[in-house]
């Protein structure tokens, strides 16, 4: 257990065994919509392919990187690898990456050493208890060491696991097994009581009807993965905008768009963000479509 | 949580802390080598410094005025790939049994991503690169040799508009 674990801010880690499942994505708008709120968030990145230092334009080669945190030999603190947010608007301020890098790679040959799986818990629990309010963790889509130390970083009671996923077939498939697999190995990872937030569905098309129909399904689908309680489907969808993904290509605040162009985004970011807040909900209200 | 209160003041941001001192280690060190192209970190610097609404990086997707700074920052990245792996692994004879099948593969996209970008040939980039970064390395020539056969495969797959994950 960590020694501050009464005091340091919670931990949230977005899972989905598959990838363009909108981990990336959400992780990036939840930390802006805190940020909003004037709360300090760290976003700590351990998906070798790296994209959210550059979603928040916020890389820095004169710093350290994940990769060097995580190393088994010689680990360097993690607030060596911490950079600033780049975006042009006054919360960016309230936002810092730890920026990943591709030699998080490497840390996957280091799985036999003592302690492996905890190896990022340790240097979480190194940070200052008050510095972040928030720190949230991007995985890469597997069920490999990195999401196991991920997971094995959540031993707080506020600590929670969110499923993003997009209303399609694969994807709900990642989800659903991201899912079974915390629900049967958290124990192994030492965080027995670790709880689920909820599921995120995002870049919903509600044009289609496949995306309707399984947005209606999943609650059903999730419900009877977690042994005990439902993992609970948030009802709070965040619509498909076109425009939105240049988001990622030019690094851009979703805010410097025009309300056309990300109408509903916001409003259903924000609403999942008051659920963060409030660390997930206790049992699911209502189904995602109001059905 | 008390700071969810509207009541409470709202804290200052956080600020970014200070580098700890570099421990002493017997082990080699595994810190990516990105050192070597002083001018990509300093514009990264003056760009924060100034106030700037965006990085090189992104200004250079937007504005093709600003591609040589884009064209230093890539090709610094691709050398501290380079050497990371040379770092790692010493021997490039080592490398191509044991590795050749995973480093290519980051260092090939930046450059493809890059020759994307700018509008360049991929082989023009590569070879800025290697005359940044290696001269004088008597492994140069396998490195060219490897990188423009293993771009020119995969700008097929590019030219097609077709994925290859490798």
């Amino acid at each position: 257990m960590s020694s501050n674990l009464f005091v340091r801010p919670p931990r949230d880690a977005f899972l989905n065994g598959k990838g363009g499942s909108g981990k990336t994505f959400g992780v990036v708008q939840i930390a802006h919509a805190l940020a909003r709120r004037n709360k300090r968030v760290l976003v700590v990145e351990v998906d070798p392919q790296d994209d959210t230092a550059d979603r928040f334009d916020a890389g820095d080669p004169t710093r350290l990187t994940m990769a060097e945190v995580l190393d088994h030999h010689n680990p360097r603190p993690i607030t060596d690898a911490i950079t600033a947010c780049g975006w042009d608007v006054p919360e960016a301020s309230y936002i810092h990456v730890a920026q990943g890098g591709y030699m998080l790679e490497d840390r996957l040959h280091e799985t036999d050493k003592a302690g492996a799986q905890f190896r990022l818990r340790r240097a979480l629990d190194a940070l200052p208890a008050d510095m972040y309010d928030h720190v949230l963790l991007n995985a890469d889509p597997s069920l490999g060491h990195l999401v196991q130390n991920c997971i094995a970083a959540l031993d707080g009671e506020e600590d929670r696991v969110w499923i993003t996923v997009i209303p399609e077939r694969n994807e709900i498939k990642g989800g659903l097994r991201m899912a079974t697999f915390v629900s049967n190995f958290r124990q192994h990872l030492m965080v027995p009581n670790l709880k689920f937030g909820g599921v995120i569905i995002n870049k919903a098309d509600i044009r289609l009807k496949l995306h309707n129909r399984y947005i209606e399904e999943m609650p059903i689908s999730f419900k009877a993965i977690d042994q005990g309680a439902p993992v609970p489907v948030l009802p709070h969808v965040i619509p498909f905008r076109a425009r939105l993904a240049e988001t990622q290509s030019e690094s851009l605040p979703i805010t410097s768009f025009r309300p056309s162009e990300r109408e509903g985004v916001i409003e259903s970011i924000d609403a999942l963000t008051d659920v963060v807040i409030s660390r997930g909900m206790e049992e699911q209200e209502e189904s995602p479509n109001g059905a | 949580m008390a700071r969810d209160n509207m009541n409470v003041p709202a804290p200052p941001p956080p600020q970014i802390p200070p580098m700890s001192e570099p421990t002493d280690s017997a082990e080699p060190p595994t810190v990516e080598v990105r050192t070597e192209e002083p001018q990509a970190s300093e514009q990264l610097k003056r760009d924060k410094k100034s106030g700037s609404s965006s990085s090189a990086r992104t200004r250079a997707r937007t504005n093709g005025q600003t591609s040589e700074n884009a064209a230093k920052n890539t090709a610094a990245e691709i050398i501290g790939m380079l050497d990371s792996v040379r770092a790692h692994h010493g021997h490039p004879q080592l490398e191509r049994s044991s590795v050749s099948h995973r480093w290519p593969v980051w260092v090939i996209e930046t450059i493809g991503k890059k020759s994307q970008v700018e509008k360049r040939p991929a082989a023009d980039i590569i070879a800025e690169t290697f005359k940044r970064g290696l001269a004088g390395d008597p492994y140069a020539e396998y490195y060219y040799g490897e990188a423009c056969e293993r771009v020119n495969a995969r700008e097929n797959d590019w030219g097609s508009g077709e994925e290859n994950d490798d």
